[in-house]
């Protein structure tokens, strides 16, 4: 175990978050689930939260961070000691604050008639119902996102 | 992993087969293949899953927009989705639009 509480096995990717990196960023998100939740029915709910995640990122951010560099996204990935023991994606980019406040976000299901029913929060809400916690902080000149899910 | 689509046109039906991932990269593509098929006089769209490993909410989008694009009477029956995509499709609330249904055969 490392001094920061992290388990052995913790891995990272940094790349620069546009969709030309899609492939390499999801698929990091996939193999590392994969690696430590295989067989685990919360697999799909924390992968399909962190492609929102990415998604959003580059989606809906300029390419570059209000003091010129590159935006770059970082994935860091982790089992976490204690009981239970959880596994942790940590998703950090440098650009201007977004806090998505998750925990104003509903965790009821919509049941608004789908003729009336509006595109926009959807992939919120499924970030904040796939995973057991999901937090965001601003770490000047990063956004977090932490979202881990226990080891049942 | 990539995505491929196929559509097959019916005299009653289309059927839509998707095989890979539909993510934030790949589902432009559902869309567009969507809205080539005449939404608006469509009776009935058959989403095949079974060979579907992921589903976003970029993909859940695409079939939100294809209902609202068909008439009102008709169905969109998603098919062979797996437990995790029924589930999320089931969770944000898009069960009462979409029929769910493991095979064909439960098509009535």
């Amino acid at each position: 175990m490392t001094a920061d509480g992290l388990s052995e096995g913790a891995a990272s990717l940094e790349l620069p978050a546009d969709m030309d990196h899609w492939d390499e960023l999801f698929g990091f998100v996939q193999a590392e689930a994969q690696r430590h939740l295989q067989g685990n029915a919360k697999e799909y709910g924390l992968t399909l939260a962190c492609e929102e995640l990415l998604s959003n990122i580059i989606r809906y951010n300029p390419s570059t961070s209000p003091d010129g560099q590159p935006m770059l996204i970082r994935i860091d990935s982790a089992l976490l000691a204690g009981s239970p023991r959880r596994f942790q994606l940590r998703i950090s980019y440098n650009n201007v604050p977004f806090d998505p406040q998750f925990e104003s976000l509903s965790t009821s299901v919509d049941d608004t008639a789908i003729e009336s029913r509006k595109i926009g929060g959807l992939g919120l809400f499924l970030i904040k119902n796939s995973v057991d916690h999901v937090t965001y902080q601003f770490s000047d000149p990063l956004n977090i996102y932490t979202v881990d899910t226990e080891l049942s | 992993m990539s995505l491929s689509i196929n559509v097959e046109s019916q005299e009653t039906h289309v059927s839509i087969f998707l095989a890979g991932q539909v993510d934030t990269k790949s589902a432009p593509e559902l869309l567009e293949t969507l809205t080539g098929i005449g939404l608006p006089e469509l009776q009935e769209l058959r989403i095949h899953a079974v060979e579907l490993t992921f589903l976003s909410s970029a993909g859940l989008r695409a079939l939100v927009y294809a209902k609202q694009k068909m008439p009102h009477s008709s169905r969109l029956i998603l098919v062979g989705g797996s437990e995790e995509i029924n589930a999320t499709v089931i969770r944000t609330g898009l069960g009462t639009a979409v029929t769910i249904v493991s095979s064909i055969d439960e098509i009535d």
